[in-house]
């Protein structure tokens, strides 16, 4: 079910008659393709081998710790992926259990698959569902996230991805969720391991996290991925959309992407449709993508998302503990 | 849903009883009934079984059979909101869609709570459904649909087993299909997608354009060496429609996209793309793809479409002549 | 660039703050001079403040005793400390954590965030929350959502005509749930809920442009609250309410119904009761063109600007405003991708407060 629209008719009609015009005239001036500016913070909490806090002034504000526990493997001779997809866990949690007051009107998780539905009353357990696909899908030839999560013969990290969202009743942009767990990504660390690598003990590691290893090597690919909201109104399509924007427009996607290699370009991990409010049009408009409008949408994407990727590893890296 | 107490008050079956339907058709020989043919051609979908009016007792309702995927949709409604405090207005009609797999639809028996892969399904159901329901028409009222999946194609069976033995198996060259789940419930979507609209048709809820489910895969030649080639594998690939859970031999899945999508309309409802597209050529990798699961979209607009047909043309041949006789017996 | 990515950073820097706190002086107070040694513990800047003679930036918490001069009366956020054995005199003791203000022999502290709480007369926007039989619950960003009764709105078809059943059960053809609306605080009960009235042609329901909420704080009381200004770049004239509790709506100008009731006053009173009826509970905008929507955005860049610095609205502050805006987008500035664009407009404007 989507939110009922917290805006009136008027409100609509003059947003979506103003980001219909060539060019768009946003509320907040920026143009069709440009990001709100974020205040972005890793690293910082002791207890976690990653950690990231990234602050929107609309979309709000979010925590994302991360934790890796040693495991061991629940079979001993087989592990299906649907075993294995296990080892990590991703959750949602809104600080103050998610009270939305009748006045808020918008409710948890803006893509389809994010608590939408029926699934509203479940709270936010779709927004983890996406989160968590595209870290999976997220890699390629042979190489896997879980890969990485092996400790030996027998064991892996079973990781927890904790997402905590600061602001209750804000609209939890699909930026800031994956913004804030793809910067938590790259500044996790697991501990070295000591121990032979291809015996069954319980492993044992090093407590010098100076030589601690990378979850994703700074230098190799792929990297963390991150999932960039678009939606479109006439002919425009808008990066980062307000909730207002969301509300009114006539359809949106959250498109997943992750750098592939050094030069910057992009690999396409996900896409999905992304619930937005319709609220804009008139009867008999658009209710769906065509395929030019498709291309445009994830164009759009693709030419933003590098520039995107590399500025959000820049300033992680500056902030890293070992920096 | 599922958490809170089941609303019985509304859910009265009818007081003369119902019928169970009977199909003819498909009570052939088991001998006929052919396992998934292998020899299908990778532009061709698998054959698609539909019906609508299963279930007497709901509004509409609709049932499917792809090889080995079978579920059931039932459409609730419109009818109206409940009176409670809490209860917004709603100008518009509000839809709810909820996916269940049966306790014994897939090997690994699945609970009675609906899990997070269930809800998301739903969610994603209703995405691919709401935009195509005059839901302006309904207003203060809310319209159900319910899918059941009685069986479905399996997600973790041998082939899908990484052999842990060596405790690195990881670290092996050896083929790990990791979209499989995900693309297990995307042909369970398309499904969902393709039937729920023949319910809502059945249920003579008004919608601008039915939304037919599609699914696509793209395939490339799996290499038995350890990342050679990585530049070349571009040019072998083979883009399946409909594909089969498991990917045929020697080919590796690189991306999945399911799409609900309205053929008159020419849009596009619901995309899900999984998997890893390059982007060294724009969005082509992409569009190619997704071509192919709208192809796939197309063909079973076909069933759907006829499928929809079937039982207005039954009704109306049904009343004809119930009024010609009436007629014969005025005159007479 | 088309992220931006801030290091997170404290909010205002020491000597930042000395600054707004100058901003910030305000409404003329007599220097207090507070010198019991109960009070602040003050260091450093706020010292030397206290030596200036500028108490007005003194900030108290809870609990904390503000005065015991008997001089001083106690106003809002303070409570009187129990009286002492010995007979002294009570002091006043600080109940919100906040700045001190005083108006003549009256001590008061404002917090620096509250929720708006609504006062008789006060111009507020806000949006419909429900419907009800004969009144709508609004939302105004108080405590308590407040009421709109069916009889204190205008009905098309006359000022005066009286409500019938018919009204009642069309109430959702005058507003329906999400709906804005500029109303005035017609009275208040006594848990502090808000009771509306429309019933003037000012008020009504709120088209042709674009709704914000800031803080409830930051809106100054002014005579007027409805401010029309004449926009630049062919802008033409936009409407500006800054409602009381933080709600604000900028839309394009039309011209009031009042104005075109006065007008047609002279050839039938029955002329403006039509037009009122016609016009005022429609939910389509007017044709709005390019340039005013670029100079609503722009107007709206400016309050949060202002906002985000800590500086007060009020109808000068917003010309200022405006005008530093102006000049800053001549040089070729682009709100949208400068993040330092709102602080150097405030700070133009503010110097050209300064100037005069």
């Amino acid at each position: 079910m989507p939110p009922p629209t917290p805006l009136s008719p008027p409100e609509l009609s003059y947003l979506f008659t103003s980001l219909s015009l060539t060019p768009p005239i946003r509320p907040d001036l920026r143009s069709a393709s440009q990001f709100r500016p974020l205040i972005a913070e890793c690293s910082f909490l002791p207890h976690c081998n990653g950690s990231s806090r990234i602050c929107m002034t609309e979309a709000g504000e979010c925590i994302v710790g991360i934790k890796a526990e040693v495991e061991k493997d629940a079979t001993s001779k087989y592990a299906t992926i649907i075993e294995r997809e296990k080892w990590i866990e991703v959750s949602v949690e809104v600080a103050g259990g998610g009270a939305s007051g009748p006045g808020s009107g918008v409710g948890v998780g803006g893509i389809s698959g994010a608590g939408g539905a029926s699934g509203r009353d479940e709270g936010d357990g779709g927004a983890a569902v996406w989160l968590k696909e595209g870290l999976l899908a997220c890699g390629g030839d042979g190489w896997s996230i879980l890969d990485r999560l092996v400790i030996s013969k027998g064991w892996h990290w079973k990781l927890y991805i904790d997402v905590l969202l600061l602001t209750p009743t804000s609209h939890p942009s699909p930026l800031l969720l994956s913004t804030a767990v793809n910067m938590a990504l790259d500044s996790t660390y697991l501990p070295k391991l000591t121990s032979p690598h291809d015996v069954d003990d319980i492993p044992a590691f090093s407590d010098d996290w100076a030589i601690s290893v990378p979850l994703y090597e700074p230098t190799t690919f792929p990297r963390p991925p991150i999932s960039l909201p678009v939606v479109a109104i006439g002919d425009n399509v808008f990066l980062d959309p307000s909730v207002a924007e969301v509300a009114t427009a006539e359809v949106g996607l959250v498109v997943t992407l992750a750098l592939s290699d050094a030069d910057g370009s992009c690999d396409i991990v996900g896409v999905r449709g992304m619930e937005v409010g319709r609220a804009g049009g008139k009867e008999g408009d658009r209710k769906g993508i065509n395929r030019k409008l498709l291309r445009k949408m994830v164009t759009t994407c693709v030419n933003e998302a590098s520039e995107v990727i590399k500025t959000l590893g820049e300033t992680t890296h500056k902030q890293m503990f070992r920096a | 849903m599922a958490a809170k107490a089941p609303d019985r008050r509304r859910n009265n079956p009818p007081s003369h009883g119902t019928n169970p339907p009977v199909f003819l058709s498909t009570s052939l020989p088991s001998s006929t009934i052919k396992p998934e043919q292998a020899s299908r051609p990778p532009n061709e979908i698998r054959k698609i079984f539909l019906r609508t009016g299963l279930v007497s007792s709901v509004t509409g309702s609709s049932f499917l059979e792809i090889a080995p995927l079978k579920l059931s949709v039932s459409v609730l409604g419109p009818r109206p909101l409940p009176r409670t405090s809490t209860t917004p207005f709603a100008a518009q009609a509000i839809l709810t869609t909820e996916v269940k797999f049966a306790p014994f639809a897939s090997t690994v028996r699945r609970g009675y709570l609906r899990d997070s892969s269930e809800r998301d399904l739903g969610s994603r159901l209703y995405q691919s459904l709401v935009g195509a329901i005059r839901r302006e028409l309904y207003p203060k009222s809310r319209i159900e649909v319910v899918v059941t999946i009685l069986d479905s194609e399996d997600e973790g069976d041998e082939v899908n087993t990484v052999y842990m033995e060596e405790g690195k198996a990881a670290f092996e060259p050896t083929f790990r299909d990791a979209g499989r789940a995900e693309r297990a419930l995307g042909v369970v979507l398309a499904g969902c997608i393709t039937a729920a609209s023949a319910a809502l048709a059945d249920a003579g809820i008004e919608m601008y354009d039915l939304v037919s489910g599609g699914v696509s895969t793209v395939l490339v030649d799996q290499f038995d060496g350890k990342g050679k080639g990585k530049e070349g594998d571009s040019e072998k690939r083979l883009y399946v429609r409909d594909p089969a859970i498991a990917p045929p031999e020697g080919k590796k899945p690189l991306a999945t996209c399911v799409l609900g999508y309205m053929a008159a309309r020419d849009e596009i409802s619901e995309l899900w793309i999984l998997g890893k597209l390059g982007t060294k050529n724009g969005t082509a990798e992409m569009e190619e793809l997704v071509d192919e699961a709208i192809a796939a979209a197309r063909s079973s607009r076909g069933v759907l479409n006829e499928a929809a047909k079937e039982r207005v043309q039954f009704i109306v041949d049904k009343a004809q002549s119930t009024t010609q006789t009436d007629d014969t017996e005025m005159t007479g | 660039m088309p992220i931006q990515i801030i290091a997170p950073a404290p909010f205002l820097s020491a000597e930042e703050e000395e600054e707004e706190f100058q901003v910030e002086e305000d409404e003329g107070g007599v220097p207090l001079d507070l010198d019991n040694d109960g009070d602040t513990a003050m260091d450093g800047v706020a010292a030397s403040k206290r030596k200036q003679g500028r108490q007005a930036a003194g900030i108290v918490t809870p609990g904390e005793i503000v005065t015991d001069d008997p001089q001083w009366m106690r106003g809002h956020g303070t409570y009187l400390s129990s009286p002492t054995a010995d007979g002294e005199s009570q002091s006043i003791v600080s109940s919100l954590a906040g700045t001190i203000s005083k108006t003549n022999k009256l001590l008061s502290i404002r917090a620096l965030r509250f929720r708006y709480v609504p006062e008789i007369g006060d111009l507020v926007v806000g949006r419909i929350l429900e419907v009800q039989t004969k009144r709508w619950r609004v939302d105004i960003a108080a405590p308590h959502s407040a009421a709109l009764l069916l009889s204190s709105i205008n009905l098309p078809g006359g000022i005066l005509r009286k409500r019938t059943s018919t009204d009642e059960l069309q109430i959702r053809t005058f507003f329906s749930e999400g709906d804005l609306l500029v109303a005035e605080v017609q009275t208040l009960n006594s848990d502090g809920q808000a009771s509306l009235h429309t019933r003037s042609l000012k008020y009504g329901k709120l088209r042709n442009g674009y709704f914000m909420t800031i803080d409830a704080g930051m809106v100054r009381r002014m005579k007027s609250h409805v401010l029309t200004m004449n926009t630049s770049n062919g802008g033409g004239e936009v409407d500006i309410y800054l409602g009381v509790n933080g709600y604000i709506y900028i839309a394009k100008h039309t011209t009031p119904l009042t104005e075109g009731g006065v007008e047609s006053k002279s050839v039938s009173i029955t002329r403006l009761e039509e037009e009122a009826s016609e016009a005022i509970y429609s939910n389509v905008n007017e044709d709005i063109s390019p340039e005013t929507r670029a100079e609503i955005a722009r107007i709206g860049c400016v309050l949060r600007a202002l906002v985000k610095a800590n500086v007060k609205i009020d109808e000068e502050m917003l010309n200022l405003g405006y005008e530093a805006a102006l000049e800053e987008f001549l040089e070729g500035f682009d709100w949208g991708s400068d993040t330092e664009a709102g602080k150097r407009v405030v700070d133009l404007a503010l110097a050209k407060r300064r100037m005069g």
